[in-house]
């Protein structure tokens, strides 16, 4: 009998074992749950009920981040909340990783450590060590409650801690808290107005806020953590001198300290350098043969462990290896430019505008250029991104990691935006110019000639400066010649139809210092539509400048990709047997951002069209909108307005 | 010793096998670099090509359980200097990628050898799965350089691995030697149980090359080389690119006849499929509970589809985790009277019940194996199952076979889901398992019309209703779409749709609810506009009145063309246009008619002046096939540019009064 008993009882628990155990879902997420939301907009995917994150700091360089997150789906679009994950680096360290999840039936999962799977994505940056564990929260549809939590113990480069407090779905609750040692101090910053008042109690403090608006995603809009409200804070043993302070200026020393020796010259570098400047005494030669060399001569691979993501490496290292991520060919070059005379400064930026944000201090920032002291009598007009220090010393602003951009332009990307340029004591916030227009040009000069039958061949010279430049030889340096061909020839048919492209040149493709010239030339064969005595000719015949921009009241900014001005100029010799009968009228319209102007001559059998668009300001409002479909609509309508044609009777 | 078979074209490995071989020398050996290619500076008939592979060469050695590869590329230009940077996907449960070795050699000889360590990155890992990717760059790699680099690649003792050489890659390739060494014992187990019989292997490769089997007194192996592989081109509207490069496929063989392969393999499918249409405990109730003696065979045939297709479709739901699985109560179905009785199932055990309900319905009906031609097609010389995706059903009915597919979601009857036609698979017959075609859908029945009613103002813009219906594959695939979201969604996915076709910035409202399971029925849509349509041509104003045409692109601009042209399916779209004129406006011209037709498509377009005050539009375009040889690419693009002159061909009217812009 007790022996069947046992055999039974073994049975049973074969059985329990077999089935997944019951999830036991914490009482936070249950009373997150429980609560009662407000209504939300029908296109609302998913509500964060609860983001809590709770910061125990162990040293200067330790902490523990210990993260909660509760979230009901209430859209099929939401389930993508139920991928979860923790991102970590090298030295950091998972504790504990845990998910529960709560279908719309009342069935209950739990993830446990051992359900989460560490995955990483090809990218471009050849070695990091940044990893995540993740997983997929079962039981993920509308009405679900899915919840996450995590616990790591993380090294840190600098005394700073950033939270970012909105989504692109809204926040019922989100909380920051902080543990500090005894005896330390916080200081924390705001994006904007503060949210929330900090809550202290011994060295422990807390800031709450609720019911936070989603950052709605609409097209040509910022970066997301642009426009978040966040609150920065940096922590600090009073007159301890190894913590970083929160100030632009003690950042500046930080990374002065970090970067310290990595720009030292080798026999190797000067040797190079004064092979590269044999013959060269001006300024201006010096500056962009040294950066001709390292757009061009080092490749941009990126491999960051550990600290990497802020210091860069040794510019022996950098010049040997012939590569190296944004920082290093900043130092690389900063150490030859040294060797030929010229000072230059290390600049911390972001490529996404609005995201660097002067009340906030801090290390973050994914992209580094250079500074270069422009001696008193430089002129400005020379050189278009010059920035000028509290101490009224003027500094040239260059990128080398972009291959195609001459000294002395700016990508649009970075224009407009703070930077930290680290000094030799410190370090000053700059606000990056926005370029000229006319710096930044597509310029269209077409001649052609139109046949009784409506074909119309002839050539368009395309000049590009800047950017415009830039895009395009990034564009066509990368492909071969059957490639180039398809890309011009895909360009030509968002505006001609049934063409044939006969040939395209291309000059000064290599010459960065230089406009970039393509000439095309094409016959269409049915450009002029005859309608029996008349006869229908656009006069654009290339580029297209309007947009889509949705009718949906807006809430971000708009952003473009830059500040520009495209002309084009066309000629058309009209057929023998017609003249013009009908001409649209003139167009002009300025709206202080932007303007937009057209207009179309007759002069003798020719007729001859130009039209400018002028953009002056790389981002716009949300309250402007309704100026920018005006202009949308202008343009639009410009583009496809027509000549009328008249057959003359003999 | 029992080795299980891997199957070939689906490792991680093989995601690696196009970078290549090493030879077994010394780490310092490097093949001397000729004059010749020091000098090399373009790639013939590719000019502007950013680098050219001079040397690759691949072993993969199943009886030493190691694959190795070493390969030279010569840098032509700053933009081929990527290929200095090299990243090596693995499995590291079952491999171990070691040896590596590289240098760049400089134009004017200099060498600087790689003496770094290569980079170890997780991909993956948990679940016993371990994906890395072994990743190193070489040193100072300039245009003019020569790159060399190699690696092994070994695996477990118990293993063997039957490669899949992809010979093409996005470099023009000089010279490629590849060597594959067999497993050669008799101990070698393959699906089945059964032992496996040598090697075999499917070419796709120029004319003039072809692997060759060679021999010594130690071994037997095969071998491949090949001169001047042009680099591959991605094109749009082109059959799937796995099918479209140049490889040798191999695998393990129990046959070495392609007949008795499919033989074999049919009777384990022909068995597998019966024994879960057989266990078929209340199939015979549901037929009768859902059909009626009286029905015709289709009548009955449709009840029955209509009944499947009502039952959840995992196959088109999120991935569902095991505990989630069992929350619901689900099991795994290992018959049709399971898939039945859960009201559950996968697309294809959805077909198994559909051909158990139509046998108990009193019809013949089969199963017919079939690739996923969104990914693949058939080619019976490759002998691997692999090759298959799905199932759908035949059944016959007054003689002749219907080909039918429950088992898509939204598919309706009498149409098969795009991906599982037009192409070659294996079928049940009264003869046996033997190969069949599937067959292709009709134009009709993937079918887009368009009716717009609609005001010019006198601001230029029309403002109206549009209703638009979508039929067969087209609503299919919308309702799949739509299936992924809600109410809004549906709304916006349609309005979407709509704004696409339209002159930039319309305002596009849905005012109807489309049905949107109702499988059977168009989808039908219905809209109120406004958008921007006339612009100015002085005192007159001109009109696109194929307004569902303004702003969409030439769909093949470029003269030249390397790949086949590849649609998803035949299709038909019908557009009709009334456009009322405001007060005072008149027609002055209108576009004369467009009639177009080939061996493979029809165009065509009517305009007329309705009444005084309004204009009527009519377009028809018809495309009948799916596949076009590259030889026929010159037709394919005049036709389509000839529709897109049609398209845009504008009326022009004489305007009383007009404001200026929209």
């Amino acid at each position: 009998m007790r022996q069947e008993i046992k055999l039974v009882f073994a049975w049973a628990v074969l059985c329990l074992a077999a089935r997944p155990a019951a999830a036991a879902i914490p009482d936070w997420v249950r009373q997150a749950a429980d609560q009662t939301l407000p209504s939300y907009s029908t296109e609302t995917n998913a509500v964060v009920l609860l983001d809590a994150t709770e910061i125990t700091i162990l040293s200067a360089d330790e902490h523990i981040e210990h993260y909660r997150r509760a979230v009901k789906i209430l859209r099929q679009e939401g389930r993508q909340e139920a991928h979860v994950g923790v991102t970590f680096r090298g030295q950091d360290k998972v504790l504990s990783v845990h998910a529960w999840g709560r279908d719309s039936a009342g069935h209950e999962y739990e993830l446990k450590d051992k359900d989460f799977l560490e995955r990483n994505s090809f990218t471009e940056v050849l070695y990091s060590d940044i990893r995540r564990r993740a997983a997929s929260i079962p039981g993920a549809g509308p009405g679900s409650i899915l919840a996450f939590e995590y616990e790591v113990r993380r090294h840190t480069w600098v005394n700073q801690l950033q939270w970012f407090l909105q989504e692109d779905v809204p926040v019922r609750a989100t909380t920051y808290s902080a543990q500090f040692p005894a005896g330390w101090e916080y200081r924390d910053s705001w994006s904007g107005v503060p949210l929330a008042k900090a809550i202290e109690n011994g060295g422990h403090v807390e800031w709450t806020v609720r019911d936070l608006p989603a950052i709605e995603h609409e097209p040509m809009m910022p970066h997301i953590l642009s426009l978040s409200a966040r609150m920065d804070i940096t922590y600090f043993v009073p007159g301890n001198p190894g913590f970083v302070p929160a100030s632009w200026d003690g950042l500046g020393k930080w990374y002065s300290a970090l970067a310290n020796g990595r720009r030292t010259i080798t026999p190797e570098i000067a040797d190079k350098t004064h092979q590269l400047l044999a013959g060269k005494t001006s300024f201006d030669d010096k500056l962009r043969t040294l950066a001709s060399f390292v757009q061009g001569e080092v490749r941009y691979v990126a491999i960051e462990i550990g600290i990497g993501g802020h210091q860069p490496h040794y510019a022996a290292d950098i010049f040997r290896a012939r590569y190296g991520d944004c920082k290093d060919k900043v130092t690389l070059l900063s150490t030859m430019l040294q060797e030929a005379g010229i000072r230059s400064y290390y600049v911390l930026i972001d490529t996404d505008r609005g995201f660097v944000k002067p009340s906030l201090p801090s290390s973050l920032s994914n992209h580094a250029i250079l500074a270069v002291e422009l001696p008193d009598d430089a002129k400005n007009q020379a050189y278009h991104s010059v920035v000028t220090l509290k101490n009224g010393k003027r500094y040239l602003l260059f990128d080398p990691t972009n291959p195609y951009l001459p000294v002395g332009w700016m990508a649009g990307y970075l224009q407009d935006s703070y930077a930290l340029l680290v000094t030799d004591d410190g370090g000053e916030l700059v606000h990056t110019p926005i370029l000229p227009p006319e710096q930044n040009t597509l310029l269209r000069n077409g001649h052609f000639v139109l046949d009784s039958s409506g074909a119309l061949s002839g050539e368009i010279v395309e000049e590009r400066s800047g950017d415009r430049a830039s895009s395009e030889r990034g564009a066509l340096l990368h492909v071969d010649q059957q490639n180039r061909t398809q890309h011009w020839e895909r360009r030509l048919s968002g505006s001609l139809q049934d063409f044939t492209l006969q040939n395209v040149s291309v000059e000064q493709l290599e010459d960065f210092q230089k406009n970039l010239l393509l000439t095309y030339h094409f016959v269409a064969p049915q450009y002029g539509q005859a309608r029996g005595p008349l006869m229908l000719v656009r006069p654009r015949v290339l580029g297209i400048m309007s947009f889509d921009i949705d009718r949906k009241p807006r809430h971000n900014p708009v952003e473009f990709d830059d500040v520009t001005r495209e002309t084009d100029t066309y000629e058309i010799e009209v057929p023998a047997d017609y003249v013009v009968d009908d001409v649209p009228e003139p167009v002009k319209l300025d709206l202080g951002f932007a303007s937009y102007q057209s207009k179309i001559e007759v002069q003798g059998k020719k007729i001859r069209y130009w039209r400018e668009y002028l953009l002056r300001q790389p981002a716009l409002p949300p309250d402007h909108i309704a100026d920018l479909r005006k202009l949308e609509g202008i343009i639009g309508g410009d583009e496809n307005s027509a000549v009328v044609l008249k057959k003359v009777t003999p | 010793m029992t080795f299980p078979l891997r199957t070939p074209a689906r490792s991680f490995f093989l995601a690696i096998s196009l970078l290549f071989a090493v030879s077994l020398s010394q780490a310092a050996d490097w093949p001397p670099i000729t004059p010749e290619e020091q000098s090399l500076n373009s790639v013939p008939n590719q000019p502007g090509a950013a680098a050219i592979i001079l040397f690759h060469q691949e072993t993969d050695d199943d009886l030493m359980h190691y694959h190795s590869v070493t390969m030279r590329i010569k840098i032509l230009t700053d933009a081929g200097r990527k290929y200095g940077d090299v990243q090596l996907p693995y499995n590291r449960k079952h491999f171990k990628i070691s040896e590596i070795a590289g240098r760049t050699v400089h134009s004017d000889g200099t060498v600087i050898p790689f003496e770094g360590k290569p980079f170890d990155k997780v991909i993956l890992k948990g679940h016993g799965i371990r994906v890395h990717v072994k990743s190193f760059t070489l040193p100072d790699v300039q245009a003019g350089s020569i790159i060399d680099y190699r690696y092994s690649l070994r695996y477990d003792d118990n293993t063997v691995y039957a490669p899949e050489w992809i010979v093409q890659s996005d470099l023009y390739d000089r010279r490629a030697s590849y060597k594959f060494v067999p497993y050669n014992k008799d101990n070698l187990i393959l699906a089945h149980g059964r032992i496996g019989n040598g090697v075999s292997w499917t070419s796709y490769l120029p004319k003039g090359f072809s692997p060759k089997q060679e021999s010594n007194q130690v071994s037997t192996w095969v071998s491949l080389n090949l001169n001047d592989v042009p680099a591959f081109t991605e094109e749009p509207f082109m059959p799937p690119v796995d099918t479209m490069k140049l490889r040798v496929n191999f695998y393990y063989r129990i046959n070495g006849k392609m007949e008795d392969f499919w033989k074999d393999e049919g009777k384990y499918w022909n068995k597998e499929v019966e024994g879960f249409v057989n266990r078929k405990k209340g199939v015979a109730e549901a037929v009768t509970q859902a059909t009626a003696a009286t029905d015709t065979p289709e009548q009955k045939l449709k009840k029955l589809y209509t009944l499947v297709q009502s039952f959840e479709n995992q196959s088109y739901i999120p991935y569902r985790a095991e505990q989630e699985e069992h929350n619901l109560g689900l099991k795994p179905n290992e018959g049709a009277e399971d898939v039945l009785s859960q009201k559950s199932g996968t697309h294809d055990e959805l077909n198994r019940l559909y051909a158990s309900l139509a046998r108990a319905a009193g019809f013949q009906a089969w199963m017919m194996h079939v690739p996923d031609r969104s990914d693949q097609f058939f080619d019976k010389n490759f002998l691997s199952t692999d090759q298959f995706d799905g199932e759908i059903v035949i059944v016959e009915v007054n003689g002749k076979d219907m080909f039918l597919d429950p088992g898509t979601k939204f598919c309706p009857f009498g149409v098969l889901n795009w991906r599982y036609s037009t192409d070659e698979g294996l079928r049940q017959s009264a003869n046996g398992v033997v190969f069949a075609q599937s067959p292709s859908s009709e134009y009709n029945q993937g079918m887009t019309t368009r009716l717009a009613r609609v005001q010019l103002t006198q601001e230029g813009r029309v403002e109206g209703n549009i209703g638009v219906a979508f039929y067969g594959l087209e609503g299919m695939n919308l309702r799949l779409q739509a299936d992924k979201t809600d109410e809004a969604g549906k709304k916006k996915l349609l309005e979407d749709r709509l704004r696409d076709w339209l002159p930039g910035n319309s305002d596009v409202t849905l005012m109807n609810a489309p049905k949107w399971t109702d499988t059977e029925t168009p989808l039908i849509a219905e809209f109120k506009i406004s958008s921007p349509l006339a612009t100015s041509a002085g005192k007159r104003w001109i009109i696109a009145p194929h307004i569902f045409q303004t702003g969409q692109r030439a769909l093949f601009p470029s003269s030249t063309r390397t790949n086949p042209v590849y649609f998803d399916y035949p299709s038909r779209e019908i557009d009709e246009v009334h456009i009322t004129l405001p007060p005072g406006a008149e027609v002055e011209s209108l576009p004369a008619n467009d009639s177009l037709k080939t061996e493979f498509s029809i165009y065509q377009t009517t305009q007329k002046a309705e009444a005084a005050n309004a204009i009527f539009s009519r377009r028809e375009l018809i495309i009948g096939g799916v596949g076009f040889p590259t030889s026929m690419y010159k037709d394919i693009k005049d036709f389509y540019d000839k529709v897109k002159t049609g398209d845009d061909q504008q009326v022009i009217l004489k305007a009383a009064s007009h404001a200026a812009g929209n």
